[in-house]
């Protein structure tokens, strides 16, 4: 991950089983696709980013073969991993270069426990250092769990946890407050409760009042610790074919809450994937990469802005005539000269690279959000 | 030797931890770019004298909250002083594994072997104990995992051993000989040799692994989601401490040892050739001694 000067980090915050593995795969594999006639491309940026991402979006197609949707095809996480992507902008040589680790979701829940907890570690300054940072919200137990059910959700949705190492990374985020920073509140598996893919019923007002509802407290630590930060709430069709079958709660005293959700998928008409909400994502990131590239370059532009007036001050500098003379004399004034111009270049090249990343972001807004993509506020 | 087992419970909180003690260092993670611990793996690294082991994405019968499979993961650690018999259970699961990711029947019987050993109520209570308690369950899992073992089949394959493998060599797990070769490996390394021995589900082809450098090296393609399981045993590229030279097996080094004598032996006849020249030349315009 040397390559570039712009190198972020996109931090995931999910327990367990809530999809992690297969959001980032289903962005990363579609990613190509969604970028088509955009200003930037992206694509893998070592092998086993890309052979992770070709594993598990096979492994997604497999499971969706039958009528019946079998999760039991994708397994869980038990190692933390990296994918690691190149967002390439069209009118720039320099790469955007962007890692996202995946790790076992029950480690958000008991930090690692005692014989993860160097692991864990790694894994929370990850988190507390990305720019970015994705909330997957499984909308199945968000929405299903009604009445006497309803109690689990703090618990089972790990919000106390959540609420902690949120507040880690906005605080991280106050200290780098000339990077843009942003939390985006995903849902997914929505295919059951929104009808703009294939899906019969329109229940996307109650899911954002309960993603509100829950995560107020999570909303509320950003605000109060990094206020520059920016709030979206997206909801997103994993599969767009897969959708809700029936759910039973069945009573454990082991179960965080003392129930536990069984749901059961079926897969909707012939088993195509359409996912919804990844192209918005996608555009999401990139404009957040962009801008902070383009921030970070303009940051890098104004210094070397100064350093170059400076060394073009000390290379004309007069120091009197015996002095002067020597300097010419010695080659020390042809020496300091050449440095001014190349760090006057250095200027030149960082200005240019601004604008073309300036050039990339104006393009990457003018492109209309999807109705799905709203504030949260 | 000890023997460490990570699975995870159905409960969503559950996730998956080794039951009691965990190794104390997580080494498979050094395999991460060519590996997915989750799916069907081996790993096997032996330095001469201590040896550990990896057995991943062993299927469980029982599903998680979302009806997702579980699945297990074996760690062993021993060294060649370990009782041969402790050696002949970690091969016969290994054999066993190897097996049933290569096709052949086998993964069913492992599968129910460890459901058994391993009762749901076993395994989330052991998931979250801790302290002194976390120490005895490592005992008792030692023990039920070598019960387990008891009940698989030996490790007859071995019988077949095919000719002449390079010291590094890639192959397909269901290629003729290459699961045979593999296990012979595994053998060996359990008897306190140096090398690694692994089944990678992240591989495609040898280049894939020329991070891998132990001069000693067995690599098996999974071959279920990247690679071909079938895929013919190549002898793999090696790069020496110096990083520029490779050559197709370490074996090939000696040729290259014989190449360096030879120039040595020239350099050594040149500078002396030239010594004589010198010498005849000083001798031919030197003024005669009369």
């Amino acid at each position: 991950m040397s390559e570039s000067e712009f190198t972020y980090k996109i931090g995931l915050l999910a327990p367990s089983r809530v999809g992690k593995t297969t959001l980032i795969a289903s962005l990363l594999h579609e990613g190509q696709r969604l970028l088509v006639n955009s200003q930037v491309s992206m694509s893998a940026a070592d092998s086993p980013t890309a052979k992770r991402i070709t594993l598990t979006e096979g492994v997604i197609r497999g499971a969706l073969r039958s009528k019946d949707f079998e999760p039991e095809r994708v397994p869980s996480t038990s190692d933390p991993s990296y994918f690691r992507l190149r967002l390439k902008p069209r009118t720039t040589e320099t790469p955007i270069l962007f890692e996202i680790l995946d790790y076992p979701g029950g480690w958000l829940e008991d930090s690692g426990g005692e014989r993860n907890a160097a692991a864990w570690e790694a894994c929370q300054t990850f988190l507390s250092d990305s720019t970015v940072l994705l909330i997957p919200i499984d909308s199945v137990l968000l929405m299903e769990a009604e009445d006497r059910y309803e109690r689990v959700l703090p618990s089972q949705l790990a919000i106390p946890q959540m609420e902690q190492l949120v507040r880690i990374w906005a605080k991280d985020r106050r200290h780098n407050s000339h990077e843009p920073a942003l939390v985006v509140f995903c849902p997914v598996k929505c295919e059951s409760y929104l009808c703009d893919n294939g899906g019969t019923q329109d229940l996307g007002a109650e899911l954002r009042r309960r993603v509100s509802r829950e995560y107020a407290g999570v909303a509320q630590v950003v605000r109060e610790e990094a206020q520059h930060a920016v709030l979206r709430y997206l909801p997103i069709d994993t599969f767009g074919c897969v959708e809700l079958k029936s759910v039973k709660w069945a009573e454990d005293a082991g179960a965080l809450g003392g129930y536990k959700c069984l749901p059961r998928y079926r897969v909707r008409g012939d088993g195509i994937i359409s996912r919804m909400g990844l192209d918005d994502l996608m555009m999401l990131l990139c404009r957040q990469l962009v801008t902070a590239a383009q921030s970070h370059s303009e940051l890098t532009a104004q210094m070397n802005r100064v350093r170059s007036e400076h060394l073009r001050q000390y290379a004309e500098l007069r120091e009197g005539f015996f002095r002067d003379l020597w300097l010419s004399w010695s080659g020390r004034r042809a020496e300091r000269v050449r440095r001014a111009d190349a760090s006057e270049e250095e200027y030149r090249m960082s200005v240019a690279q601004s604008a073309s990343l300036f050039e990339v972001l104006s393009a990457l807004s003018a492109r209309p959000e999807g109705p799905r993509l709203t504030y949260l506020t | 030797m000890r023997i460490y087992l990570r699975t995870r419970g159905e409960l969503r909180h559950l996730d998956y931890h080794f039951l009691g003690a965990a190794p104390s260092r997580a080494w498979w993670r050094e395999f991460g770019d060519v590996n997915a611990f989750e799916r069907p793996c081996v790993l096997a690294v032996g330095d001469g004298a201590d040896w550990r082991l990896y057995l991943g994405g062993i299927p469980s019968g029982r599903v998680d909250s979302v009806g997702t499979m579980i699945v297990y993961s074996l760690v062993v650690e021993g060294d060649a002083r370990s009782a041969s018999e402790d050696r002949d259970s970690v091969l016969r699961l290994v054999a066993t594994w190897v097996s049933a990711i290569a096709g052949r029947p086998g993964a069913e019987a492992l599968t129910a072997a460890l459901d058994e050993a391993f009762p749901r109520e076993d395994v989330e209570k052991w998931l979250t104990e801790k302290g002194e308690a976390a120490q005895d369950v490592e005992r008792e899992v030692a023990g039920r995992v070598l019960e387990v073992s008891g009940k698989l089949p030996e490790a007859s394959v071995i019988a077949r051993l095919p000719e002449g493998l390079p010291a590094r060599w890639i192959g397909g797990v269901r290629c003729p000989g290459a699961a045979e070769g593999y296990l012979d490996r595994i053998r060996r390394i359990l008897d306190g040799e140096p090398g690694e021995a692994h089944v990678l589900n992240m591989v495609a082809e040898g280049e894939d692994v020329v991070g891998l450098q132990s001069p000693r090296l067995a690599v098996l393609i999974e071959g279920s989601g990247i690679g071909d399981a079938t895929a013919p045993i190549r002898s793999l590229t090696f790069r020496d401490p110096g990083g520029e030279r490779r050559t197709d097996d370490p074996k090939d080094l000696s040729g290259t040892i014989r190449q360096q004598v030879v120039r040595v032996a020239a350099v050594v006849i040149a500078a002396g050739l030239l010594a004589w020249v010198i010498y005849r030349l000083i001798r031919t315009g030197a003024p005669a001694d009369d």
